[in-house]
């Protein structure tokens, strides 16, 4: 009769587990919460060639002294869905840690912040009409804007490259899970959305309410934020 | 700027709460049976000295651990396709902890646990048991290494990694070969009381169909696993890998029943199956469990599709090999021995394991890198090229 025993008692505390986790999955139904499998992140693109900032903007240096930025693979698949993307006008003088351009989503925006201080020389204005070029490669299609840097020998070396660069992105999606994990599962409306870690899911930001999106951007994108 | 510490208390879940009692109560039992002994909390006897923690602990957990070794040589030995590389990391770490719990679990059953040391230097060839604690001190040697990349990628140990990952199909081999030898011993620490088991488990063959079935259930319980991680962490479920391993267990599994039949009919004691008795009933429903649902479920193109029919499936399989290793080790002596059924202290033991299993498995998925990066090993091709990207 112990098998017996074992048996039902495996069942009666998996079958207590199913009806919990149907309540919760209703809970948050009715919290508006998404439901459903998240889908999976696809593996982030990296291009070896580009200097990359901790803040995800890649700058490519030219031949003549500008150099082109973007935003790098990791934050466009943080965001998933993006709807408009707005730059600040050729022209502008932006220092180094000012925003340079926004990426929006419904009504949120994500400032992305100048790695290097300079007059933005232009816009890249077929990517403003079709902000969904940015998912199809961010680092050719998707440049944002072209800069005439002023410090840009100091700045410079201290940006991530090749092999730094693949390794700082690893520990990038590292950090993302333990952001996740720690901070938010304890929140009731984004247990489900990663109760406990695991893999993140594209378009994870999307998921996430107002004050998550802050902390994120706090986090990931804010590194050269001014006072 | 000072930093911000923040110390947050998990939230009391309903399975936290049994988390918590159980470990009260465990801790408990363990104070009164490592100061009065095994008598004073188990429901064992001389007649009987094998009861709930040897006959599920050990034996069903060590089988449901299996899933450790088919998959590692699935993908690194037999190399039948890449897909099956995003489960490695997560069924070697159900692995891992599965031996670990055996091991906690061993400490609460042996008498003198303060000797468990003995068969490093006091080997006795001639002992199966003796086998069995060599091959669960290196297996789960093994396996910790096995699992170690997963460690040296979180905290950024490069050389270590590097250096464990040239030797990982040295040490995916060396686990087959213990698993292989452990997972039948294990059937072998039986063959001696042939007179004492019922003729329906026992069988010259105890080790072979204890190989073939935690091959089957390894499989499944990389299916359930995968359930369970789908639900819990919002992993994605692979339906085309637990396909794969579905085919698998309907193999293994007609392989389990030839093999058992065949060995019945040959030992003419397919008769006891078809008597009026408890035995036959318990019988039947391991069968049933084990084999022909898992079989029936997986082999429905329709089902065999559906995540919840998967579940089942492997659901099935899991029980009927619980079945399976209880009705070997405990309903198989009832007859001869009397009925024996655990105590509450040694329940509580049991489930405070299994629970620890599960909550460790949580804490781990949430801290390590067990599924599969966001961030490739090497970047992709395409995008990784020679060609420095053309801007318009």
């Amino acid at each position: 009769m112990v098998a017996i025993f074992v048996v039902l008692t495996i069942i009666v505390f998996l079958t207590i587990d199913a009806i919990l986790q149907k309540r919760e999955a209703k809970r948050l139904a009715l919290a508006g919460v998404p439901q459903g499998a998240a889908p999976r992140l696809p593996k982030v693109r990296v291009v070896k060639g580009l200097f990359y900032a901790p803040n995800h903007l890649w700058m490519k240096v030219l031949a003549n002294g500008q150099a082109k930025l973007g935003v790098d693979d990791f934050a466009v698949k943080l965001l998933g869905r993006i709807d408009a993307i707005e730059t600040v006008e050729p022209g502008t003088y932006v220092k180094k840690g000012q925003p340079i351009a926004w990426l929006k989503q419904g009504k949120r925006r994500l400032a992305l912040r100048a790695p290097v201080s300079g007059r933005v020389t232009q816009v890249n204005r077929s990517l403003l009409e079709n902000p969904e070029q940015i998912k199809e490669n961010p680092y050719t299609r998707g440049w944002l804007v072209s800069i005439e840097p002023e410090d840009l020998g100091e700045t410079a070396p201290k940006l991530l490259i090749a092999e730094r660069a693949v390794r700082w992105l690893r520990r990038e999606g590292q950090r993302l899970r333990e952001f996740l994990g720690e901070t938010l599962a304890a929140r009731p409306d984004v247990g489900l959305t990663m109760a406990d870690g695991g893999v993140p899911a594209e378009g994870v930001l999307s998921y996430l309410d107002d004050q998550a999106w802050r902390e994120c951007e706090a986090r990931f994108f804010s590194m050269y934020e001014t006072e | 700027m000072s930093p911000k510490i923040r110390i947050k208390l998990p939230k009391l879940t309903f399975w936290r709460a049994v988390l918590l009692v159980l470990w009260v109560l465990a801790a408990y039992v363990a104070v009164i049976r490592f100061t009065k002994g095994l008598g004073a909390v188990t429901n064992l006897r001389d007649d009987f000295p094998w009861g709930l923690w040897i006959g599920f602990d050990v034996l069903c957990g060590v089988a449901l651990a299996a899933g450790g070794f088919t998959i590692a040589a699935l993908v690194y030995i037999f190399d039948i396709g890449k897909k099956y590389h995003s489960i490695t990391r997560p069924t070697v770490l159900t692995a891992f902890l599965g031996y670990l719990l055996v091991i906690a679990a061993l400490m609460f059953d042996l008498g003198r646990p303060w000797n468990i040391w003995h068969p490093l230097v006091m080997w006795n060839h001639h002992s199966v048991m003796f086998e069995v604690a060599w091959c669960v001190m290196l297996y789960t040697t093994v396996l910790a290494l096995e699992f170690s990349p997963v460690v040296f990628e979180k905290f950024g140990w490069h050389l270590p990694l590097k250096l464990v990952r040239s030797f990982m199909l040295v040490f995916v081999v060396a686990g087959v070969l213990l698993s292989t030898l452990h997972q039948s011993s294990l059937g072998s620490l039986y063959l001696i009381l042939p007179e004492k088991m019922h003729p329906l488990w026992y069988s010259p063959l105890l080790p072979v169909l204890f190989f073939i079935s935690a091959v089957g259930v390894g499989l499944a319980m990389t299916i359930f696993e995968s359930f369970l991680s789908h639900r819990a962490f919002r992993k994605e479920l692979e339906l085309d890998v637990l396909v794969g391993l579905a085919r698998g267990v309907i193999l293994v599994e007609v392989i389990y029943l030839t093999v058992r039949f065949l060995d019945m009919i040959n030992r003419h004691v397919l008769g006891y199956a078809f008597q009026f008795t408890r035995e036959a009933a318990l019988f039947w429903l391991e069968i049933l469990l084990m084999a022909v649902i898992p079989i029936v479920i997986f082999s429905i193109p329709k089902l065999v599709v559906k995540r919840n029919w998967l579940f089942y499936g492997a659901v099935a399989n899991v029980l009927g090999l619980v079945m399976n290793r209880l009705n070997v080790s405990i309903t198989s002596l009832e007859r001869w021995a009397g009925p024996y059924f655990p105590k509450w202290q040694e329940i509580v033991v049991t489930a405070a394991l299994v629970a620890t299993g599960f909550a460790v498995f949580g804490w781990v998925a949430k801290n390590f890198p067990i599924f599969e990066s966001p961030v490739p090993e090497e970047p992709e091709p395409e995008a990784a090229g020679s060609e420095a990207p053309t801007y318009a």
